[in-house]
């Protein structure tokens, strides 16, 4: 008995030890895309030491070799391989301090494109190697975590494309690179993204024959696949079931119950966290001459986040609208 | 930057300057703490003319005298790297980077692949003859003014000097520094510092002292800096992203900076002349020419890479892969099949 608790003393003090010097977890940042099948090739050196290289998993490498999924010497960044042109997300709330956008997507050189967030912690986050005219963004506005910032692309000194993140943080009164990874900083393990949904079904997954100038009632449920909880009030996680292609464009669908002409509805439950199943109930009220339409939808987090539409299984609502005898005139 | 650096020696990559952001860095430079490390140099081997032809790896070189001076535009060995998937501007981007700086005694610099982490540095050399450097990538270099030796980046950020007879290096210093490496008139190098080599922001320009192997910061203020190279009265140019918005072109004398230019927040590959009054720069695939004196801009008309000639008369530009030579209200004055044209070096005097 007392041999099993010295056991267990021992393995939480070398827990305990392990952890020591490590900054406590605080899982404040997303990762800065939405992709979750996204991850890691090159991770930030903590080893100042030239050829002595130490990942975010505190392996120590003594040399100066590339060790993919970790780490290469000298890296003050975190590489994330993605394709040209993927969503690119601001990892936590912050002001864009900075941004340039005027290399070519894939050009290489001394130089590339980026973005600069600045945080309420005071660190700063860094998007790199970003597309031609990729930063949606511009200097001084406020962006909200995982908002989409910029676009990724391969300029500057890149090969393959990739996103280039760093955050920065005051060390000895100067600006310097940390490793977030280490730190524990992300509000989700490698792979989850704040805001993601997966369609799982609606009321009628075919089409909706709606006579001319009545309503109908549609739903759909998505399964919250993301790491914050969503929620119907105005505020930090609201999300909304707006129009898409274009996004917030006014629809010939909207019914009394829309909130605007082109919000449908709020999640209907006041909150549903992650890998719950959230529903969005809204009218289809039908003004349009009688033939068949097509209304997409997509759900947009804090006003400002849309969602992944591809993984909402491109959400839409194909209509029919019928003749109404009582109003319509009968097809000649 | 998800690559491999691999230099000739086995495969390591030694002596990466992982020390991080400006702390360590200024200080290391105001102190005259970047001597160089103890890194094994990348192998060098010279061959014959004869063997560069029979190795089809033969540089030739035509001149001509145009507008502005003498253009060097070269018939080079294949590309090492294919390059077919980029698109069509970039193709040309990279064949026209390959040039790296000409020396007054004839020799040329090239990296042989640019974009290609492993590419080398090639030396050829008016009867044929060729040196090679095999550094793990070629960020920049430029001749002394004697053309007896080169100072080179590498894609690592260390600096070196390369033997232009032999191609033999040794290293200067560790950096990382970004490519953009100016010799001054009194043999100092201009070189751009960062913290990383791939995201090299922000940046400050140092001025190294090949001699004492010291470098001193030039100008202070910290930015996304592009480029610096030294103007007729000593000062030095620098054109940089300013933090917050705008590309600017400063002139920094004696460590007090002033504007000589504001230019489009969009702006890259500046070009300036030897005396700093025109500033060519392209934006969106169009180059535009800045008169620093009137403060107007010419919009030149479709082009990349723009290269401003030693007087500013006229100016070299990228245009459907090939290099056009326009005057500088625009006029094509010449055009040329390949993208591997550039100007010849000034050393020894191209001023009138």
């Amino acid at each position: 008995m007392i041999g099993r608790a010295c056991i267990g003393l021992s393995f939480a003090l070398a827990v305990w030890l392990g952890s020591a010097g490590r900054a406590l977890a605080t899982d404040d940042y997303t990762l800065p895309f939405y992709d979750p099948s996204i991850s890691l090739s090159y991770g930030v050196d903590r080893d100042p030491r030239p050829c002595y290289q130490r990942d975010w998993a505190n392996v120590l490498w003594a040399d100066c070799n590339l060790h993919y999924g970790r780490v290469y010497d000298g890296h003050t960044g975190m590489d994330y391989p993605m394709p040209l042109l993927s969503p690119v997300a601001a990892s936590r709330d912050g002001t864009v301090i900075d941004l340039f956008e005027g290399f070519g997507t894939e050009q290489f050189g001394i130089n590339g494109n980026y973005v600069l967030l600045s945080h309420a912690d005071g660190r700063r986050t860094l998007y790199y190697h970003l597309a031609q005219n990729g930063a949606y963004a511009s200097v001084g506005k406020t962006v909200l975590a995982g908002q989409w910032i910029g676009a990724s692309g391969c300029s500057g000194q890149c090969y393959g494309a990739h996103l280039h993140f760093e955050m920065r943080a005051v060390v000895g009164g100067r600006w310097a690179p940390v490793d977030p990874l280490y730190e524990q900083r992300f509000t989700t393990n490698p792979g989850r993204v704040p805001f993601l949904a997966a369609y799982l079904r609606e009321s009628n997954s075919g089409t909706e024959v709606i006579k001319r100038y009545t309503t109908i009632t549609h739903w759909v449920e998505f399964v919250n696949a993301g790491g914050r909880t969503w929620r119907n009030n105005i505020g930090v996680g609201r999300v909304l079931l707006g129009t898409w292609n274009p996004p917030t464009r006014n629809s010939a669908f909207s019914a009394i119950d829309w909130p605007s002409s082109w919000v449908a509805t709020n999640v209907d439950q006041s909150s549903v966290p992650p890998g719950k199943v959230g529903r969005f109930t809204f009218g289809l009220h039908a003004e349009s001459p009688p033939g068949t339409y097509d209304e997409p939808f997509n759900l947009l987090a804090n006003s400002m986040r849309w969602f992944d539409w591809a993984r909402l299984s491109s959400f839409h609502v194909p209509i029919m609208v019928m003749i109404n005898t009582r109003f319509d005139d009968p097809p000649a | 930057m998800s690559v491999r650096h691999r230099s000739a020696n086995g495969g390591r990559t030694r002596l990466r300057a992982a020390v991080p952001i400006l702390i360590i860095m200024s200080l290391a430079s105001l102190s005259g703490a970047q001597t160089a490390n103890a890194d094994p140099p990348p192998p060098a081997q010279t061959i014959t003319a004869d063997q560069a032809r029979g190795s089809r790896s033969a540089v030739g070189v035509v001149r001509h005298a145009e507008r502005g001076g003498e253009v060097l535009e070269l018939q080079l060995p294949p590309p090492r790297i294919s390059t077919s998937a980029l698109p069509a501007s970039e193709q040309g981007r990279r064949a026209a980077a390959r040039f790296l700086d000409s020396a007054s005694n004839g020799a040329i610099a090239i990296a042989d692949g640019v974009g290609d982490s492993e590419a080398g540095l090639l030396l050829t050399f008016p009867d044929g003859s060729q040196a090679r450097t095999a550094l793990a990538g070629v960020a920049g270099a430029s001749f002394a003014a004697d053309g007896s030796w080169l100072a080179s980046v590498d894609a690592a950020g260390r600096l070196w000097r390369i033997e232009a007879k032999t191609g033999s290096a040794s290293q200067l210093a560790s950096g990382p520094y970004t490519g953009s490496i100016h010799f001054t008139r009194s043999g100092d190098l201009l070189l751009v510092e960062a913290a990383s080599i791939e995201a090299p922001f922000p940046a400050v320009v140092v001025r190294f002292s090949p001699e004492s192997r010291r470098a001193v910061v030039v100008d202070h203020e910290e930015g996304f800096v592009f480029s610096a190279f030294e103007l007729p009265d000593a000062s030095v140019a620098v054109t940089a992203h300013v933090f917050g918005g705008g590309v600017e072109v400063r002139r920094v004398t004696n460590g007090s900076s002033a504007r000589l230019a504001s230019l489009d927040p969009r702006a890259i590959d500046a070009s300036l002349s030897d005396d700093g009054s025109r500033i060519a720069y392209t934006v969106g695939g169009t180059v535009f020419l800045h008169h620093v004196a009137s403060g107007s801009t010419d919009r030149l008309g479709p082009g990349e890479m723009p290269r401003v000639a030693h007087d500013g008369s006229s100016l070299l530009v990228l245009r459907d892969g090939q290099t056009a030579l326009l005057a500088a209200d625009g006029t094509e004055l010449d055009r040329f099949s390949t993208a591997a044209v550039a100007w010849a070096s000034c050393e020894g005097g191209c001023q009138p």
